[in-house]
């Protein structure tokens, strides 16, 4: 019996809330939020009824720690559907790393400058008044 | 003879997954990573066996399918950093807000340079972002998903090889902008990075990730419309 309970609190009532608030998601897509994807809709909803209480944190603690820990192994498939799309894009695959990497570097330069400006601004103005 | 072919590409994935998890446990080298392993040598595996991807996708599609509550999931660790959220809505919303501008004008402009369609730099927008989400956004805008994972993981990558080095040539010591600037350009793999150098780089990291992605993707109907003015 104590078994069954533990499995029950630990995989199944958490993953079960997990596809309600994607299906609620899902729902809402279709009908009204046509531009914000589900799953997306689902977690804002699930970390709203986190802060109000509905859904106690406790609960969903053991299982989305083991779940967010393996996320990349969900995504496997379909990186591996890479092998289709890289003989299309022969010519260009160095081009698109290119751009990625400087894109990537130029991003890391501009948010890091940004924050350490704008946290420095903030603290100057809190000892300001 | 189809259940076959599920049930063993799916757990040939697993096994392979479990055995890279053991391995990248004993040494953290970057291409030990499971996700990225398991991808290659499966690439490995069907370009050299012949097998083609749709025979491997029978099973695959299942594995992928979880991947919509792999998002909803995502809302715990945002629980568990909402306090530090709030505290700093101001900063992570407007540095969120910058580099994804950053990310996109600057893509834009390269493109231009390098040459590179406009049907290939699309579905590369939203490669700033964790992979899940990645996913849903290119279905949102009709690009491509694997497209979408090559530049998620190439910048996932690049980003924890050189992210930190980037940062130390530019002085960057503000260990909030540290781990605000990892997080939003590289995702999970800068947050490894960001973990490495303290719990405020680190929890800043993690807590820019869900910020970036849902920005990036309510801005997504923006970038469709001036990427056509921008590009061929």
């Amino acid at each position: 019996m104590k078994l069954i309970k533990k499995i029950l609190n630990n995989f199944i009532i958490p993953l079960a809330i997990l596809l309600m608030f994607q299906l609620i998601g899902n729902l809402i897509n279709s009908y009204i939020l046509k531009f914000i994807p589900g799953p997306i809709i689902g977690m804002l909803l699930l970390l709203l009824a986190m802060t109000i209480n509905i859904i106690p944190y406790e609960l969903m603690k053991n299982f989305s720690a083991f779940l967010v820990k393996h996320i990349s192994f969900f995504l496997i498939p379909t990186s591996v559907s890479l092998i289709v799309i890289i003989p299309r894009i022969d010519d260009y695959v160095v081009r698109i790393i290119l751009l990625l990497i400087l894109s990537l570097i130029i991003v890391l330069i501009v948010s890091g400058s940004f924050a350490s400006w704008y946290s420095r601004k903030t603290i100057k103005g809190d000892t300001d008044e | 003879m189809n259940s076959i072919y599920i049930i063993s590409s799916i757990l040939i994935t697993i096994a392979i997954y479990i055995l890279f998890l053991k391995i990248y446990g004993i040494k953290k080298y970057i291409l030990f990573h499971p996700n990225i392993a398991t991808t290659i040598i499966l690439i490995l595996v069907l370009y050299i066996t012949k097998i083609p991807f749709e025979l491997y996708n029978t099973g695959g599609q299942y594995i992928t399918y979880f991947l919509g509550i792999c998002i909803v999931v995502l809302a715990i660790p945002m629980y568990q950093t909402l306090e530090l959220l709030k505290e700093n809505i101001k900063l992570i919303v407007l540095t969120s807000l910058v580099s994804i501008y950053t990310s996109f004008f600057s893509m834009m402009i390269i493109a231009r340079f390098l040459n590179i369609p406009k049907s290939l730099v699309f579905s590369l927008i939203p490669k700033s972002i964790t992979s899940a989400m990645a996913i849903e956004a290119s279905k949102l805008i009709n690009g491509s998903e694997a497209m979408a994972i090559l530049g998620v993981m190439v910048t996932g990558i690049m980003g924890a090889i050189i992210g930190r080095f980037v940062l130390d040539r530019i002085n960057i010591t503000n260990p909030i902008a540290r781990g605000c600037s990892l997080g939003m350009s590289a995702h999970v793999m800068g947050t490894t990075q960001a973990l490495e150098e303290g719990e405020i780089t680190g929890s800043f990291s993690a807590l820019s990730i869900p910020v970036t992605g849902v920005l990036t993707i309510i801005n997504l109907p923006l970038f469709t419309v001036v990427i056509d003015y921008l590009l061929k």
